[in-house]
């Protein structure tokens, strides 16, 4: 394996283990390349990077309405520190809360799932593989240079760059090249036609400087043309940003600035808030989150357009569940409404799709009736009498996925499947889970903007992120052409077919889904959870300056 | 006819019985209440400790759940003597193995002495030099996670802390003048080991090992709550403190009770090892 893949490998780890930081460090962004080819060292030196804890998702939150009114410092807690604030090779989900607040995307979904321009103002496929996009010509970078389409270039040709190693490199495969072709536009042309596209521009892609980058270590100092601009970082304690003066957008941002705090444990991000020590705070610990989500002293925000979702692997080379019978049987003998309230505190979503509900994608499908009687008669079919034996790999780390598995030992123990949980540190569970060395196991995909995040990685024959060893050639044939489709409706329909298939052979059964929730005092408004995640801090500000 | 009776002192500490120690005393009751908690749990418990109900997570103590509920609604008095099976099964399952292998090998080592006590006693020292849970750790990691390692584990740190107690009191035993008496005699030195140095050496061995029984017990419930110990839904009361820790502004019962349990029971282990040192040191003998 070469220093490359290398960095890749390790950045990938990243992406799985960075969820130990907290349930939410997940890694932000689809990566692409083998996971088999993961390397012990790469995955060791993340390990020793790794902390514990854990906080995530919630049902509904009201948004925290009122008028911002300029100035005051937000002291705001991230559940971790950020590994860089580079966007081509930050990797976790916390580097990109800081350094969405630096820079600009071109594009971005706003919380109705409409796509809004950042730095672009238009944009038009004036044929399958061409995409032309008008920009702002009044943005300046925090080193003084004016914003232009060089900006743009630079920017998709660094993340394409092999040396840069950037695990978003396979969002933009699918670019053959990106040209100026304008004062104020750039043009990107694409090998194939590629439905995604739009969505993966709006996922990453934070436009950076060629003179900023190279004149300074990008990965502790970070220059965009944002609303912010980065001022200190001080390792293990805090990351200070403070108001762009000169920001293209008038009247923003609100704040002065930006105090990021780095509090892993749940209990202190809470008692900081409710002390005053605290603005802001990313992930509300379930098991406080219907006392505190009521607390008339807090805003709370959450929303059904963004996630994580959590699904049960079933590893289909292995036996029993080689068998779709018996995978089948696990599907229909999940309740996945139990799981929701137990394991989870009745936050979130119940597992139905790879997209929540509130998901531009989300096609209806009805929530399972967990059917005891129909799994028992799959269970027969399938030659299968008396009880069954299966092991499942549990990952202590993630509290909310260990007890799905230990409602889930439960629920099968009903139909005769005897379920045992093996806990296992989180390499070793890793290092299983991509080898296909287990039975059954929970597993979760960070955030699925476009369906083809979940399924190209996770489905499709050879997949990155297929660990379940499944494979089914109609399958693999729908989800490329949904790829390359760039009609939406069609698309929409296509991973509708997809689900109908994954429904039916069950590789992988939805267990849960898992939502984003800020909580902030009463004073702090603004806030709102975004489809790309995207915590953008612009539109926050105190209505009482503090 | 009134014959003045002198007070003899000499007549309780004849009696060095452990029943004669308060502690001792104290502590032996606990044990027995507590073993026999373990070993009637399926009559005692008064639920089913791993039924998940839905409508009881994290609800406090009531009557039917004295001890309340936990994060997924199973009943936390249940699961602490279910608990208590587990903790204390480990506990003297992992002293006793350690004693079982490590008295023969102190005792050897310290009759023989020369080679023989190097070769036996150097890789105990090794042993011995390692941090006792990172070694657990390590172990577990080799073989795998589960009750059953975890127990093995224990008796591996144990093993060289009774074969260095049982080799000290060897060594002074040894060269005491009935064994070489016996020794000129001609008798075999296994009959001298088994007859004369084992039953005058090994009473500080038992003492050392009832202490460690009660530290075993610590170290289960760190290892479990590393995860590393009792797989669930089992439990054991260090994965009830692990449960629990997440709770514990809102639902302290899940982490007071097998807390206080762990307190309890390691207090009796050593107010039992206490009144059997009154019983069998040999500096309570000369006192």
């Amino acid at each position: 394996m070469n220093g490359n893949e290398e960095q890749r490998a390790e950045a990938l780890a990243r992406r799985f283990l960075g969820g130990d930081l907290s349930r939410r460090s997940f890694l932000r962004r689809a990566g692409g390349f083998s996971v088999a080819a993961m390397s012990a060292t790469s995955l060791g030196a993340v390990l020793a990077a790794c902390t514990k804890s854990s906080g995530s998702a919630a049902p509904s939150g009201g948004p925290a309405t009122g008028t911002p009114s300029a100035g005051g410092t937000l002291k705001a807690a991230l559940t971790g520190e950020p590994d860089t604030i580079d966007p081509a090779t930050s990797t976790i989900y916390t580097g990109a809360q800081v350094y969405d607040n630096i820079f600009n995307k071109l594009i971005d979904l706003d919380p109705s799932n409409t796509f809004y321009g950042q730095l672009a103002t238009a944009w038009n496929a004036t044929d399958e593989k061409t995409w032309v996009f008008d920009l702002v010509d009044t943005a300046t970078f925090h080193n003084g240079e004016k914003f232009g389409p060089a900006d743009v270039v630079y920017t998709f040709e660094r993340i394409l760059d092999p040396k840069t190693a950037s695990s978003y490199a396979p969002l933009y495969n699918a670019i053959s090249k990106v040209e100026a072709t304008g004062l104020t536009q750039v043009t990107f042309h694409l090998k194939t036609p590629f439905g995604p596209f739009l969505s993966n521009v709006a996922n990453n892609g934070e436009i950076v400087n060629q003179k900023a980058i190279e004149s300074k270590d990008p990965a502790r100092n970070a220059v965009g043309t944002g609303p912010f601009e980065f001022v200190e970082w001080v390792q293990g304690d805090h990351l200070t940003l403070k108001k762009n003066d000169s920001y293209f957008l008038s009247g923003k941002p609100s704040l002065d600035g930006i105090e990021f705090q780095f509090l892993p444990v749940n209990q202190s991000r809470v008692d900081a808030l409710r002390s005053g020590d605290l603005n802001w705070s990313d992930a509300v610990p379930l098991q406080q989150l219907t006392t505190l989500k009521s607390d008339p002293s807090f805003n709370y925000v959450t929303s059904a357009t963004a996630g994580i979702p959590d699904y049960i692997a079933l590893n289909t080379a292995k036996p029993p569940f080689n068998d779709k019978l018996v995978r089948q049987a696990v599907y229909w003998a999940l309740d996945r409404d139990e799981i929701r309230q137990v394991a989870y505190f009745g936050a979130g979503e119940s597992g139905i799709e790879e997209v929540p509900t509130g998901s531009s994608w989300y096609d209806g499908t009805a929530l399972v009736t967990p059917d005891t009687a129909k799994a028992q008669q799959l269970l027969q079919q399938a030659g299968i009498t008396g009880t069954l034996d299966v092991e499942y790999l549990g990952l202590p780390q993630y509290p909310e996925l260990l007890k799905t598995g230990e409602v889930m030992q439960q629920q099968l123990q009903a139909i005769g499947i005897n379920m045992t949980i093996k806990q296992v540190e989180v390499g070793v569970w890793f290092d299983a889970f991509v080898k296909g060395n287990y039975q059954i196991t929970s597993a979760y995909q960070e955030r699925t903007i476009d369906p083809d995040n979940f399924y190209a990685l996770v489905v499709h024959t050879g997949g990155d992120i297929n660990t379940t060893g499944y494979s089914n050639p109609q399958a693999d044939q729908l989800i490329d052409q949904a790829r390359t489709e760039t009609d939406t409706q069609k698309r929409f329909d296509l991973y509708k077919q997809v689900r109908q298939i994954v429904f039916e052979d069950s590789p992988i059964v939805f267990a849960h889904y898992e939502t984003i929730n800020y909580l902030m005092q009463k004073n702090v408004v603004g806030s709102t959870v975004n489809p790309t995640l995207e915590l953008r801090m612009q539109d926050v500000g105190f209505t009482t300056p503090s | 006819m009134s014959v003045a009776i002198p007070n003899v002192p000499a007549r309780t500490s004849r009696r060095r019985g452990i029943l004669t120690s308060r502690k001792g005393r104290v502590g032996f009751a606990i044990l027995l209440a507590l073993i026999a908690i373990a070993a009637f749990a399926p009559l005692i418990a008064p639920h089913d400790p791993n039924a998940i109900d839905a409508a009881r997570i994290l609800a406090p103590p009531d009557l039917a759940h004295p001890f309340g509920s936990d994060a997924l609604g199973r009943d936390v008095l249940s699961r602490v003597i279910y608990a208590y099976r587990v903790s204390l099964g480990v506990a003297v399952g992992s002293t006793l193995l350690a004693f079982l292998f490590g008295v023969p090998l102190g005792l050897y080592a310290g009759y023989h002495g020369g080679w023989v006590d190097t070769l036996i006693m150097r890789p105990i020292d090794m042993v011995l030099a390692l941090p006792a849970l990172l070694l657990a750790v390590a172990l577990i990691a080799i073989i795998g996670p589960g009750s059953d390692v975890a127990l093995l584990a224990i008796a591996v740190i144990y093993l060289p802390i009774l074969a260095r107690v049982v080799r000290s009191s060897t060594l002074v035993v040894a060269s005491q003048t009935y064994v070489e008496a016996a020794r000129a005699r001609g008798t075999p030195s296994r009959r001298i080991i088994t007859r004369h140095v084992l039953p005058n050496a090994i009473g500080p061995a038992i003492v050392q090992a009832t202490i460690l029984m009660g530290f075993a017990l610590q170290i289960e419930a760190a290892l479990s709550f590393l995860g590393l110990g009792a797989q669930p839904p089992t439990s054991s009361l260090g994965v009830m403190l692990a449960d629990g820790r997440d709770f514990l502004t809102q639902a302290p019962w899940i982490e007071i009770f097998p807390g206080v349990a762990i307190a309890i029971t390691v207090l009796a282990f050593n107010f039992f090892g206490d009144g059997l040192r009154t019983r069998l040191d040999p500096r309570g003998v000369a006192r």
